[in-house]
Parts: C-alpha cells; sequence; structure tokens
C-alpha cells in the first residue's frame, strides 16, 4: 500500500469523486462571478448616474461662469480679443480636474442698463450685449446683423451740475450729433417694446442700475439703430444656459403699468466704440462642461478642487474687479454623492442576503460531499491517517477547488463585465473564497474528530442540544440585536455626509445577522408548538398526522439548514419588497406633492390664459386656479409683506386629486360656497389658509384671525382659517396662501379672471394632446407633468439599480435556497425512502405516504416562511432610516409602505419555488421501493 | 373485516379446520427479471403449500431466490406467472388497494435491517400497525405493552432504535410485525445482522411465538439452530425447490399443521 499522503488521498478523492467537486467547483465559481461582477455594474451604473445627474441639472448650474465686471482695453483691430485672451488665461488658472471637463467657452459682454426716454410703447430699460455665436444660433428675420458704424461713444466730462434726475433720465443736449451703435433685436423683443427694423431711438444711462447709482459716469448723446430682427432656432439651447436675455423682454410692472427690460444684441467691433465712453462692462466667460467626461471615481477629488477654485478666484483678483465663478457642480456632485451613498447601502444589503445564502447552499453541498465520503474517510482512519491529516487534506483540497473556482469566477467577471474596476471586487472574491474553504473544512471537522467506532453509523436524530452550542447562539442572538441598534443609530454609511462616505461592512451585515438570530430563535422554539400538536395528534387513532408531527419534531439537526436558508430568502425577500416598495410610493407621493395633479398646465409671464384642456381625450378633471407670486400682504399689526398666493377652484381641485396624496383635506369654510353680501370686505371675509410659517411682521396671526391681501388688483380681507406646512405644488417657498377661487371671483364681481394654472388630471397618453395644445395656441404656457416627474425619480440610474439589484439578488437567493433544499432532501432520502418503503410493507397506501410527505415539510416551511416574512419587514423598519433613501425621494422622505399583494406572491413564488425543490430532490432520491425492503441492509 | 384487538387465548384459535385451505398455496410461482445480459428467472415454476401454524425454514445459497419468494408471498412483488394464495385470498390477483388491506392485518414482516423508524419509540414503533388499523387508543397502549412484554422488551418502551442493541431491536420489529394478529410471518434472514448468540435467542423466540400464538412462518435463514426447530424446511437453488424435509413433529399442533401441508407435484 502506497503511502497515506494528504496529496494521495487528495487525488484519489478528486478522481473518485468528480461530480460533487464539480458541483463545488461550479457554485464557488458562479457566486465569485456575481460578488466580483456587483461592484463593477455599480461603477458603471455610478459614472451614469453621475452623467446623468450633470446633464438633466439646468444647463447655468451644471457650467461655469466667470464674471467680472470692469473695463478691458480693445486691442487696435482686434474688438473682444481681449475678452478672450482674458479668460484665456483665467481658463489656464482652473485646475486640471476641473479643466479636463469643459468642452468650450464663449464670451458675452454686456453694457450697463440704458433707459428709452421716448419708449414707443411702455417704459423700457435697455441692455446692449454681444454674445459669442448668437448668429448661428439664430435665424435673422427681418432687416442684416448690425455692424459697427465707427461712432465712437464718449464721455460726457461737461459741466458737473446737470443730470441725475430722479426719473433716471438725463436730458440730451440738443447740439452734437449722437453716436449711433447699429442693433438686432430678437422679434418677441421688438414686439413688446414696439420698435421695428430701421427705428433710431434715443438712449440714456438708467441710473436706477445699480451700477451706476452713486457714481458719476455721464456720457454723451446715444443712439441705437435697429438693423435687424432675429429669431432664436432653439430657445432651449445650450447656448443660452437657459438665461432669457437677448431672447425676450422681461416683464414687470403690472398688467396696467408693464415695464419692459429688453436687451439688444450688438456686433463685436461695436465693442470699442462703446469702451470709449469709459463706462465699466459686465463681463461673463461660459464655459461649458461636457457630461461625458464626468467620472464617479473622481468626484472626490473635483468637490476638493472646487471648493479650492472659490478661493483662488477670489484672491487672484483685485477687490474691485473681482473674478467670481459661478456654478451648481458642487451641489449637483453633491447630490450624487448622497444618493451614491444610499444606492450603495442599499445594494450592500441586497448583495449580503444572497452571500449568506450561497454560504448555505455551499455548507449544504459540503455536508453532502462529507456524507458521501464518510466510508472513506472512516477507512482512511481505520489505515491510520490522523484527523489532522484528514483535515488538512480537506484543506488542501479546499484552498484547490474552492480558492481555484473563486479565481476563476473573479477572473472572467474582470474579463467580460464592462465597468470600471473597482478594489471591492477582488475583496468580494477573496471572502466567497474564503467562505468557501471555511465551510469545506468545517464539515469535515466532525469526521476528523468523530472516533473511530462511531463513524460510519447514520446521525442519530438531535433532541438534546449541547451547553456550548447554546451559549453561541445566543452570543449570535445578543450581537445581532446590537448590531441592528447601532445600525438604527448610525446609520449605514460611515464618516461625514457628503463626503465620500463608505458603507460599514459590519452594519451592512445587521440583516444576515438577525436573519441567522432569528433563525437560530425560531429553530429552537418552533419543534414546541409541534411537539404539542403531535401531542394532540396522538390521541387519535390514525397514523399520518401523529408519525408527521413527530417527524418534524424530531428532525436531524442538518434540516434546520433548509428552514434556515428558507427563513432568509423570506426575510430577504420580505426586505426587498418593503424597501422597493417605499420608495416607489415615496416617489409617487413626491411626484404628487412637487406637481400638484398630474399635470398642470401654467402661464409664462403675466396675463392669464384662455387654453381649455377640458376637451382632451382622457383628460379626466381640470381645477382652475390663479397664481401671484408676490402679492402684498397687510395684517392686523398693518406690516406690509409680499407672499405667494394661490386662489384655487377648491371644489374642481378636489376632483383633480382625489385618492392621490395631493388631496387637499380642504377645510371646511373652502367648500363651502360665497354667500352673502360685500363678500371679501371685513363683514364678509374669504376663507384662507397660510403656511406654517407665517409671512413678514404677521407672527400675532391666529386662527379666526383676518388679514388683508391684494389679489386680482383688488384688496380683500381674509380670514385664516388653517395653517400648513407645506401644500401640493407649491415647493420651496417659505411662506404662501392658498385661498378658495370661488369666493375671490364672487369678490370681484363679474369682472373676467382668466385662470393662470389650470390642474389636470388624466393619465400619462394625455400629455402629448396637452403640448399640442399649447403649440396650437401659441400661448406662452407651459406643460408641467407628475408622470414625467415620476418618471424622473424612478427611472434615474442609481434607484433602478437598486430595483435591478434587489430583483437579481431575490433571483440568486432563491436559486441558492432552492439548490440548499434539494441538497438536503438528497441527503435525508436514503433514510426517508428506506422508512417510507418499510412503512408501505406495513401498509401504508400510497396517499398516506403522499399526506405523510406533505405534513412532513409544510409545517416547518410555514414555520420558516412566516417569522422569515416577520423579520423582513422588521429590519426594514429598523434599517430603513440609515438607509438614506429620502435622496431618491426628495424632501418628503420615505414612510415604509408594506404592500401586502406583493408579499403574499412572494409567500406564493417562494412555495412554489420549495414544491419544486422537493420535487426534485424526491425524484433524485426515488431509489427505494416496497419490494426492496426486504432488501435493505443486504448489500 | 375488523378483528377484535384483545388478546386471543391459542387454544381458540387452533379449532381452525386442519384440513381445510392451506395457509400459502404456490401454483407454478416465477419471478424473471429482464437484465441487460438475459433474463434472470429469479423464482421459477414454484408449487408448495404451507398449512397453517407451521414454522418453515427456507434455505438456499444466496441468490437462490429466497428473498424474491417471500415477497411475492407478502405481495410485496408481483410474480411473472403463477399465482400466490395465502389463506385462500388470491394476493398476486388483487389489485394494489386491496393490498393494503392484506398488509396490515394478514401478515407480519421482520427484515434483516429490522426496519423500525428511528425517530419513533419502541413503544410508538410498534403501536404503527395499530394505528393503520385505527384501534382503540387505550386497547392500543394495552396492546402495545403487552406486545413489549411478550417480546421481553417491557422496560424499554421509550426507548430509541439507536438507544437498543441489535437483538433488542429485532425483537421489537417482531412486537410489531405480532400487533394485528396476522396469521402469516414472514422473516427474511432475521438473524443475519446479529451475531450467532442473539440471533439464536431471536429464533428461539420466533418458534415459541409460533407455538404459542399459532401463526404460520416463513423464515428465510441460513441459520442451521433454525432447521432443527423448524417444522419444516425447504431449500431452494437457482429459484427452484430442490428439498423439502419435514422435520419429526415435536409438538401437537405441528404435527396437526404437518398433517396437510407438503409439496404438491407439478402437474
Ligand atoms: N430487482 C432485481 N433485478 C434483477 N435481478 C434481481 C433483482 N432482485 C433479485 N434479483 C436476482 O434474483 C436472484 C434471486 O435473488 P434473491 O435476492 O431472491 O436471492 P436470495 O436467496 O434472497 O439471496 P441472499 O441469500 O443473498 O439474500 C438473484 O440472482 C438476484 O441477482
Ligand atoms: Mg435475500
Amino acid at each position: 500500500m502506497r503511502s497515506l499522503s494528504a496529496a494521495g488521498l487528495l487525488l484519489r478523492r478528486l478522481r473518485s469523486e468528480r461530480g460533487m467537486i464539480l458541483l463545488v467547483v461550479v457554485l464557488v465559481a458562479v457566486t465569485s462571478f456575481l460578488f466580483s461582477a456587483a461592484p463593477r455594474l455599480f461603477n458603471r451604473v455610478a459614472d451614469d448616474a453621475l452623467r446623468t445627474a450633470v446633464h438633466a441639472a439646468p444647463v447655468a448650474q451644471r457650467n461655469l461662469t466667470m464674471r467680472l465686471t470692469t473695463s478691458l482695453q480693445p486691442r487696435d483691430g482686434d474688438a473682444v480679443a481681449v475678452v478672450r485672451d482674458f479668460g484665456e488665461g483665467q481658463a489656464r488658472q482652473l485646475p486640471a480636474a476641473v479643466r479636463s471637463l469643459i468642452l468650450d467657452w464663449t464670451v458675452r459682454v454686456t453694457t450697463v442698463r440704458f433707459i428709452l426716454p421716448k419708449p414707443p410703447s411702455h417704459e423700457t430699460h435697455l441692455w446692449l450685449a454681444y454674445q459669442d455665436g448668437l448668429t448661428d444660433g439664430t435665424r435673422l428675420v427681418a432687416g442684416r446683423w448690425p455692424v459697427d458704424l465707427g461712432m465712437p461713444l464718449s464721455p460726457d466730462l461737461g459741466d458737473q451740475g446737470q443730470g441725475g434726475g430722479s426719473n433716471g433720465g438725463e436730458e440730451p443736449r440738443p447740439e452734437p450729433e449722437p453716436a449711433r451703435i447699429e442693433v438686432a433685436l430678437a422679434r418677441a423683443e421688438a414686439t413688446e417694446i414696439g420698435v421695428a427694423v430701421g427705428d433710431r431711438l434715443a438712449v440714456v444711462l438708467d441710473r436706477t442700475d445699480p451700477q451706476l447709482t452713486r457714481t458719476g459716469y455721464r456720457i454723451m448723446p446715444l443712439e441705437i439703430e435697429v438693423a435687424g430682427l432675429y429669431e432664436p432656432l432653439d430657445p432651449s439651447a445650450e447656448m443660452w444656459q437657459g438665461d432669457t436675455r437677448l431672447l425676450q423682454v422681461e416683464q414687470h410692472g403690472t398688467d396696467d403699468f408693464p415695464i419692459a427690460f429688453a436687451t439688444a444684441y450688438v456686433a463685436a467691433e461695436a465693442y470699442p466704440d462703446l469702451w470709449a465712453s469709459g463706462l465699466p462692462f459686465n463681463y461673463e466667460w461660459r464655459f461649458r462642461v461636457d457630461p461625458a467626461r464626468f467620472e464617479a471615481d473622481q468626484v472626490a477629488g473635483l468637490q476638493v478642487e472646487l471648493r479650492r477654485m472659490g478661493l483662488i478666484s477670489s484672491a487672484a483678483a483685485a477687490p474691485d474687479d473681482t473674478v467670481s465663478i459661478v456654478t451648481g457642480l458642487p451641489g449637483i456632485l453633491d447630490r450624487f454623492v448622497t444618493a451614491r451613498a444610499a444606492s450603495e447601502a442599499a445594494l450592500s444589503i441586497a448583495a449580503i442576503g444572497p452571500l449568506g445564502l450561497a454560504g448555505g447552499a455551499l455548507a449544504m453541498t459540503a455536508i453532502l460531499l462529507v456524507r458521501r465520503r464518510a466510508g472513506t474517510l472512516a477507512l482512511a482512519r481505520g489505515r491510520g491517517a490522523s484527523g489532522a491529516l484528514v483535515l488538512g487534506t480537506q484543506l488542501l483540497e479546499s484552498i484547490l477547488v474552492a480558492g481555484g473556482a473563486a479565481v476563476v469566477g473573479f477572473v472572467v467577471a474582470t474579463a467580460i463585465v464592462p465597468g470600471r474596476p473597482s478594489p471591492l471586487s477582488a475583496e468580494l472574491g477573496t471572502v466567497v473564497a474564503v467562505v468557501a474553504i471555511v465551510v469545506l473544512v468545517g464539515a469535515s471537522w466532525s469526521i476528523a474528530r468523530r472516533p473511530l467506532g462511531e463513524l460510519g453509523r447514520d446521525d442519530p436524530p438531535v433532541l438534546r442540544v449541547a451547553p456550548r452550542r447554546l451559549v453561541i447562539e445566543l452570543a449570535i442572538v445578543v450581537i445581532a440585536v446590537a448590531a441592528t441598534l447601532l445600525l438604527r443609530q448610525r446609520g449605514l454609511t460611515v464618516g461625514p455626509a457628503g463626503s465620500d462616505a463608505r458603507v460599514d461592512p459590519f452594519l451592512a451585515s445587521v440583516p444576515v445577522l438577525s436573519g441567522l438570530a432569528a433563525g437560530i430563535v425560531a429553530l429552537r422554539f418552533y419543534p414546541l408548538p409541534v411537539r404539542a400538536l403531535g401531542w394532540l395528534a396522538a390521541r387519535r387513532r390514525d397514523l399520518v398526522p401523529v408519525l408527521g408531527l413527530r417527524t418534524v419534531g424530531r428532525h436531524p439537526a442538518a434540516a434546520n439548514l433548509s428552514l434556515l436558508v428558507l427563513l432568509l430568502t423570506a426575510a430577504f425577500g420580505a426586505f426587498s419588497s418593503v424597501i422597493g416598495t417605499s420608495v416607489d410610493r415615496g416617489q409617487v407621493t413626491a411626484s404628487y406633492l412637487d406637481i400638484g395633479a398630474d399635470y398642470r398646465l401654467e402661464r409664462i409671464g403675466i396675463g392669464g390664459m384662455t387654453l381649455d384642456p377640458a376637451g382632451i381625450a382622457g383628460v379626466e378633471a381640470t381645477a382652475p386656479g390663479v397664481v401671484d407670486p408676490s402679492a402684498d400682504f397687510t395684517s392686523t399689526t398693518n406690516q406690509r409683506a409680499s407672499t405667494y398666493v394661490a386662489a384655487i377652484d377648491p371644489l374642481a381641485y378636489a376632483e383633480v386629486t382625489a385618492g392621490t396624496p395631493a388631496a387637499p383635506g380642504w377645510p371646511d369654510a373652502f367648500l363651502a360656497a360665497p354667500s352673502g353680501a360685500g363678500v371679501g370686505t371685513a363683514e364678509n371675509p374669504i376663507p384662507a389658509l397660510l403656511s406654517d410659517r407665517l409671512p413678514t411682521g404677521s407672527a400675532k396671526l391666529r386662527i379666526g384671525d383676518t388679514f388683508e391681501m391684494l389679489v386680482a388688483r383688488e384688496t380683500m380681507t381674509f380670514q385664516l382659517v388653517d395653517q400648513r406646512a407645506a401644500f401640493p405644488g407649491i415647493v420651496g417657498l417659505a411662506t404662501f396662501a392658498v385661498v378658495p377661487l370661488t369666493w375671490v371671483r364672487a369678490a370681484v364681481g363679474d369682472r373676467a379672471m382668466p385662470p393662470t394654472v389650470i390642474w389636470l388630471r388624466g393619465p400619462r397618453d394625455v400629455g402629448a394632446g396637452l403640448t399640442a395644445l399649447i403649440d396650437a395656441e401659441r400661448e406662452s404656457a407651459r406643460v408641467v407633468s407628475r408622470h414625467d416627474a415620476y418618471a424622473a425619480l424612478h427611472d434615474a440610474p442609481l434607484v433602478a439599480a437598486i430595483g435591478a439589484g434587489y430583483g437579481l439578488a431575490l433571483l440568486a437567493a432563491v436559486i441558492y435556497m432552492v439548490l440548499t433544499i434539494v441538497g438536503a432532501l438528497v441527503l435525508s432520502a436514503a433514510g426517508r425512502t428506506r422508512d417510507l418503503a418499510y412503512l408501505r410493507t406495513l401498509g401504508v397506501s400510497a396517499r398516506q405516504a403522499l399526506a405523510l410527505t406533505v405534513l412532513e415539510h409544510a409545517p416547518p416551511v410555514l414555520l420558516a416562511l412566516l417569522p422569515g416574512i416577520a423579520l423582513g419587514i422588521g429590519v426594514a423598519i429598523l434599517a430603513e432610516p440609515g438607509m438614506g433613501l429620502a435622496t431618491f425621494v426628495g424632501a418628503s422622505g420615505v414612510p415604509l409602505v408594506v404592500d401586502w399583494p406583493a408579499l403574499a406572491a412572494l409567500i406564493a413564488a417562494l412555495l412554489g419555488a420549495v414544491v419544486l425543490a422537493v420535487a426534485a430532490g424526491t425524484w433524485l432520491a426515488r431509489r427505494t421501493s416496497m419490494a426492496d425492503a426486504l432488501r435493505i441492509g443486504e448489500d | 373485516m375488523r378483528r377484535d384487538l384483545r388478546y386471543t387465548p391459542p387454544e381458540r384459535r387452533f379449532g381452525d379446520d386442519p384440513g381445510g385451505t392451506p395457509m400459502v398455496e404456490t401454483r407454478d410461482l416465477s419471478r424473471d427479471y429482464p437484465m441487460p445480459g438475459g433474463i434472470v428467472h429469479a423464482v421459477r415454476d414454484v408449487s408448495l403449500r404451507v398449512g397453517h401454524g407451521q414454522l418453515v425454514a427456507l434455505r438456499g445459497r444466496s441468490g437462490s431466490g429466497k428473498t424474491t419468494f417471500l415477497s411475492m408471498v407478502g405481495a410485496l412483488d408481483r410474480p411473472t406467472r403463477g399465482s400466490v394464495a395465502v389463506d385462500g385470498l388470491a394476493v398476486s390477483e388483487l389489485p394494489e388497494s386491496e393490498l393494503v388491506g392484506f398488509r396490515r392485518r394478514q401478515v407480519g414482516f421482520i427484515f434483516q435491517a429490522f426496519g423500525l423508524m428511528p425517530i419513533l419509540s419502541a413503544a410508538e414503533n410498534v403501536e404503527v400497525p395499530l394505528r393503520l388499523v385505527l384501534a382503540e387508543p387505550r386497547a392500543r397502549d394495552r396492546r402495545v405493552l403487552e406486545l413489549l412484554e411478550l417480546v421481553g422488551l417491557g422496560g424499554r418502551a421509550n426507548h430509541r432504535p439507536h438507544e437498543l442493541s441489535g437483538g433488542e431491536q429485532q425483537r421489537v420489529a417482531i412486537a410489531r410485525a405480532l400487533a394485528n394478529e396476522p396469521s402469516l410471518l414472514l422473516a427474511d434472514e432475521p438473524t443475519g445482522q446479529l451475531d450467532s448468540q442473539t440471533g439464536r435467542g431471536i429464533m428461539a423466540l420466533l418458534h415459541r411465538l409460533v407455538e404459542s400464538e399459532g401463526m404460520t412462518a416463513i423464515v428465510a435463514t441460513h441459520d442451521t439452530m433454525l432447521m432443527d426447530l423448524a417444522d419444516r424446511v425447504i431449500e431452494l437453488s437457482d429459484g427452484q425447490v430442490v428439498d423439502d424435509y419435514r422435520t419429526v413433529p415435536e409438538t401437537a399442533s405441528a404435527l396437526a399443521a404437518a398433517v396437510d401441508g407438503g409439496p404438491i407435484d407439478p402437474a
């Protein structure tokens, strides 16, 4: 006989147990693949999410705008080159991390504000501006592009005593020929202020411009000539940066006394003429970032650079002409980092569930393997191999087989799964390998240490538990409880919020720990009711119930593993269902609170809408409203303030929002029709609802008190009937008022009050009809869709990743669970079919045998499923505050929602999987027939 | 078909008509196993009759067909050809649904590997057949104790199989086989897993029970001791009966049983 070396034993084994070894290899390799692939995929999702976030942000926020107010002297022959050069110099000073994001940049030069002393239509203020690329982004619709007329604007160095009139105007002196600058206007602007091509208009400095107040600038007479009119090719194009100047007139004032603020385009070559006046200019360099150049792993560095940049720019420039850089990027990045941390936390938990279950499946395979080898091992030990040698061999084998398989899984994942590499891949792959090795060696521990005489005997069913084991189990339960409390207190991520927070693996493993603890508790206690039932069944005359319950109550310990695995799967499923449903419902709620209804049609600018969307197919209800973003507010103390006020048709709005989170829950007073004379006077005040924070100077206002507001150009008296922290559709305002439109209408009498907002109820496909309506009516109105708001929240890459991650993790968990159950059945199959064959010879019918099988499996399955579901919900309740899910929902937070139908479906699916597993296991094990009962033990 | 479970003294049962139907009667009993290398004739054309109250030893080399023969007699397996009748009941023709009742009441099995449920105590194991016939709980519990006393294990009622020795386990199995007072006891090498000393004890017990309970037993065995105790010895070889002899009748009952037994010549 050859010497009993570990290597010799090992080789013999690998040859004789090809099937089982293959199973171990596949299991470990697939698990390692999954866990190595997950971080790479997450990196990809994170990059994607970052780019989407940058792309979705308003242009003015994601880009960098550098501003400077000064006067840069033009060089001969090249008008704005000096401005470009200055920008170039500034751009070079940007940190490399920031500079690498910049696609290109443009220049915009704007003068101080002028005013038209003789406006053709109504009071008109005017800036002159040059912007790079304007002629490319617009289409000339009348006249021609302006040119430089070569008439420099000189400063007025004359008599200082004149000018400075209160109306912001300067009296032009007749004698000198005024300087003339050609301009082009957007057609919308020209229409609004009432000018046409060829018009010449005198302009003077607008002393209400903050840049001109308390300065002594004076200029010689100036005239502008309208050379052409243009229209933007696409007003939402990136070149406009969401800035409507040069495209639209900014309307101020009221319907009766409108005030226009317009911006006219001048040729670049005219810059030296304007510069000659000595006036300051507002220079803007707009650096356009490329969303595709953002990478999630560079965010931390970028955040640091951006924070540092603010310091450099303000320190480098002189106090008077300070270069300031404006960008919303830090905010965008902060929000991304928070969302990524929350997503990471949610996905870590999602990953840990299957990891634990993979351990269970592996343990089951290992037990099967060892059981299969028990004979060989006993033989080897009989021939003199020590326990240590057996264990050593097992260790060597496990390292070779499991370690090798884990490496293969890792390498394959690295090779074929797209996404940025992550150190986490290797870490998780190592965890899988170590768990596999420990489980495989641990399984043969008992055989290696058992006294020789007992080897080869069937495991006797365990009834009493060793005290040492009880202590270990108790320790796990205590640790789990402590960890859960800690998680609740601290949250999942360590490190200050906003920084590159990392998920704490110990805290993230809380769900598995508590699953283990709950499993231990359930397994320790569930035989009690089963035994009680068995005792009751023993009083009966028949066999099946008592035998089934006795079998369950006295099952061998190995059966616990499948119950534990089932419990964990149920818990994980319930957990992911609760979290998923809660996030989704939270998003639905947030979208309703954000928009106020399914759709909101709102007027841009001043005046009302004549649109009537009620006729559009699919629109179920409409509610009109009149909104004034800053209405005069006077409380009883006579202190004046301004507040946002929305006059809403209460009944119509209640119908639009019935059954949704936006349902307003009107105070009773709103629902009553206006009655009596003098509605809106102190005698018959209109009911009103105010924000919790009251407008300035009204701190003493109590429910029942009255106050005055200027609504629809009439001062009316209102009575405070209710206060709210928030109101659907009113976002980001500290103070607001909501009043019933019906009453306001009654107060203004028969004067028409067209709505400025219309809320609608309708499904997603109504959106196209609404957009078409607005386009057809050429109204300057817009449609805001709650469906879009919800979709934006729901389809955000990090949120979608959680959904997909949980789905995949649940699938993997179920597969591991089925593997474990099949393994457990195969393990116990020989004994079970043998017992059944004996029972059949005693006269147990086929139907009784089936009933017995069902009875043996049903109570444990139910006893594992129900605590599992409860555990999942419990962990969700405990862990949710620490998971930071609010990031995905917005300010409204995530109240936990249990979707019972979904849970019922989950239970049904798990039961289906269990039945399949039992059927498969039973089928695999169907070997002993009744006729063979006599041959058992013959060999 | 419901049988009174109360203990019936043997004398009364010996009132059966000795010249009536034999306990077991086989005609041309054959069992073939089609195998890749050709058909294996495990049992071929066995025709014999076994009278009431006999203890029959079935011997033969390994593979001679003993187990196959017993399975067909106990209706665990169906013959390829021929027929088996037990106490006049043509079990080889009965549908499976009726065989369930036959197994519960007419026949008791004793296995080489004992066949006890490992999770049940000795008493609970003995109780199984009684529950299958829905015995009244109090009578059932009394009968269990009585049976365990009968096999000498009155003090071990609550022991689990793994807490019992092999011989004790086999005695529990015998008690279980006797629970519903079957008229036929079939044992396949009941001492195969026991040392010879214990084996002898089991054989003596079986002999005593057949004597006192008045049942018929067919015991497949290599044990020579049983050959001495048995009323009749049948030897199989290659599935055929090659020898069949009666030992000297020792008791009146054995004599009475031996009269109507014996091989019949294949016609
Ligand atoms: N299921 C089967 N399939 C094929 N051949 C079988 C089967 N069962 C038994 N045999 C064959 O039938 C013959 C009789 O077997 P049986 O088990 O009845 O012998 P035995 O006398 O009980 O032997 P032993 O003393 O070893 O128990 C043997 O040759 C055996 O190989
Ligand atoms: Mg045999």
